[in-house]
């Protein structure tokens, strides 16, 4: 038996804090140990004296004053249900205020969205997409009988636009003085074409109109081969069409929706003929000014071509190797923004001469009345917390063995405390 | 467990209500004030644990679970407070009032009227145990809380264990070290004296 252990039994002895068998034990030891005598002897003492220490006084004023201390709190509490005592929240009480605020958060999110896409676009959230810089000028309006906006009177309303204030802007402000007295503005460079008129003065307008008609049940078919016809009279071409049935309230319907481009001058007659294909529903004229952009991006063209002869005139002056690829490297990078500028310009040229037409051909009861903003909003919501519900079904196998590792990992922590 | 009017006072305290925490507080003041003095020996700064620790229990009730007694949980705040105490003083020494001065030459004490107290309960205390209390402010800090929470205060094993949050053979094999301890630090002489008797209050258990 070690040392220590025997000291530690002495104290257990002491205490009577042993099995009857160890008691025994220690008891026959002590008969033959004189040392473990004396430690008993002296252990037994320090306890009996440490026992009989006298209890300690409690100073007479130790109630108020505790009370005195806690008085400061106590009167806080008592408001804590008006005042917003953040930190003695829970997750318990954050729960319901964190779900309201995600609700209201949701609401207002998207009954902003339809605000503002009902104000501001023609359709909905597409309109957020990056536009060049445009004078749009845009009529939504649910038409009840035959269409007979005066789309002239629209087109008079555009308004030039201001110039554009990029660092372009000195060039398209240039040109079109060049455009009033040909031949006597020269740009920084020579420009290679001579005196020619550079800038068409005509406004670069592109139209495009999206029209919904709504015919007789069974009339879909024959509509469709009509509203072909006078894309075709007018000198246009149908991009894409497609006839679909759809399944709408238990009720078959049949509906035609056609993508077609007819020459700018024709566009008023195709919307014509074809809103007087049935019952029009929907009639979106839509008129953007590009002439800003478009001058602008003649400009920065030209200067750019100019560059590029520049540039040659350079490298074939160039003596040493080095010059000639450093120059090169500036060449090729001015090639590629007059490619990609071409391009562009090709883009506007085509949009503005072939003026987009989208029509829908459907069969009565097939179109949906335009929706008023909140019900909408209600919709999106609805729909928005059926997605939630789909998700949560999705996670929540996941979620299941997440917490039980949760529960495991809290039962290890608490055990651990205990 | 079964359902006491402690529970009921814990319950209306953690909900703010005032008057039930006063009926705790009256409770256990008395035992929390001695644990702590005995702990550190100043009769000011016990006060000031004393206060602190029904504080820091008034704020902390709310997230009390009633996982232990509330006199058990007191206590462990009660002992970390004045473990915290210790701590600090540790490491930032003030002088004690009670302490004799010392200067190069001899030593004077401080003339300083003690106002908390009893005095005659001082001059008791020094007669009887003051040599083996004197002693267990040398012991590690360990052994001297559960000699103090043991021996001194006389919480049974499964108190002190649930105070100290240590397993009750901890609290045994500590106990007995310490007891040890003290008896190595104590001069030979001190044994010579006969044996104290023991206060009445020990012979329950």
């Amino acid at each position: 038996m070690s040392r220590l252990n025997m000291q530690e039994r002495l104290s257990a002895y002491l205490d009577g804090d042993l099995s009857p068998g160890e008691m025994k034990e220690v008891a026959e030891h002590l008969r033959g140990c004189e040392s473990c005598q004396t430690v008993l002897l002296e252990l037994r003492q320090v306890r009996d004296e440490l026992r009989s220490l006298p209890e300690v006084q409690v100073p007479a004023d130790l109630h108020s004053s505790i009370m005195e201390h806690l008085r400061p709190q106590m009167k806080r509490k008592k408001w804590a249900f008006l005042r917003f005592d953040l930190k003695s929240w829970g997750y318990r009480q954050w729960i319901p205020v964190t779900a309201a605020m995600m609700v209201l958060v949701m609401f207002l999110s998207v009954g902003g969205v339809m605000w503002y896409s009902n104000r501001f676009g023609g359709s909905g959230f597409d309109s957020w997409g990056a536009k060049p810089r445009e004078t749009a000028y845009s009529s939504d309006r649910a038409v009840g009988g035959v269409g007979s906006v005066s789309k002239s009177e629209e087109m008079a309303a555009v308004s030039p636009s201001a110039p554009p204030v990029d660092p372009d802007a000195s060039f398209s402000i240039q040109a079109e003085a060049k455009d009033s007295a040909p031949g006597t503005v020269s740009l920084m460079m020579a420009p290679a074409g001579g005196s020619e008129p550079v800038v068409d003065t005509s406004r670069k307008i592109i139209r495009r109109a999206q029209l919904a008609v709504e015919v007789t049940r069974g009339e879909v078919k024959p509509a469709s081969v009509q509203a072909v016809n006078a894309i075709q009279s007018n000198f246009g071409y149908v991009e894409t069409s497609s006839t679909s049935q759809t399944d709408n309230d238990r009720k078959e319907i049949t509906s035609f929706f056609m993508v077609a481009r007819v020459p700018a001058e024709n566009f008023d007659k195709a919307v014509q003929d074809l809103t007087a294909l049935g019952r029009t529903t929907r009639e979106d004229i839509t008129a953007q000014d590009i002439t800003d952009t478009y001058v602008d991006l003649d400009a920065r063209l030209r200067n750019k071509e100019n560059q590029e002869s520049r540039l040659l005139q350079i490298m074939g002056e160039a003596k040493t190797v080095g010059e000639i690829l450093q120059v090169e490297g500036e060449l090729s990078r001015v090639r590629g923004d007059i490619e990609s500028m071409r391009a562009q310009k090709m883009n506007y040229d085509k949009s503005v001469a072939m003026s987009t037409v989208t029509l829908t051909i459907a069969e009565e009861g097939a179109t949906r009345p335009i929706p008023s903003p909140w019900s909408e909003v209600w919709r999106v919501f609805v729909e928005s917390w059926r997605r939630l519900a789909v998700f949560a079904a999705n996670v929540a196998p996941g979620l299941i063995v997440l917490a039980v590792l949760a529960a495991g990992g809290l039962w290890a922590v608490r055990r651990r405390r205990a | 467990m079964s359902i006491t009017d402690e529970h009921v006072l814990v319950d209306r305290a953690s909900r703010g209500d005032g008057d039930a925490f006063e009926v705790l507080v009256s409770r256990y003041e008395k035992n929390v004030y001695s644990l702590a003095y005995r702990l550190v020996s100043d009769r000011e700064d016990a006060m000031d644990i004393v206060q602190d620790v029904f504080l820091k229990a008034y704020q902390a009730l709310p997230r009390f679970r009633g996982e232990s007694r509330f006199s058990t949980w007191i206590h462990r705040v009660c002992v970390n407070a004045s473990l915290d105490y210790l701590r600090k003083k540790q490491k930032f020494p003030a002088y004690s009032l009670d302490e004799p001065l010392s200067l190069r030459e001899s030593s004077v004490t401080r003339d300083v009227e003690d106002e908390s107290g009893d005095v005659e309960a001082e001059v008791e205390t020094r007669d009887l145990g003051e040599t083996v209390y004197s002693v267990l402010k040398d012991l590690e800090t360990d052994h001297r809380v559960v000699i103090t929470l043991c021996d001194i205060q006389g919480y049974s094993y499964q108190e002190i264990s649930d105070m100290l949050g240590l397993a009750t053979g901890t609290v045994k094999s500590r106990l007995h070290r310490a007891r040890n301890a003290v008896r190595k630090l104590l001069p030979k002489e001190h044994f010579s004296a006969s044996p104290v008797k023991v206060d009445e209050r020990w012979e329950r258990r």
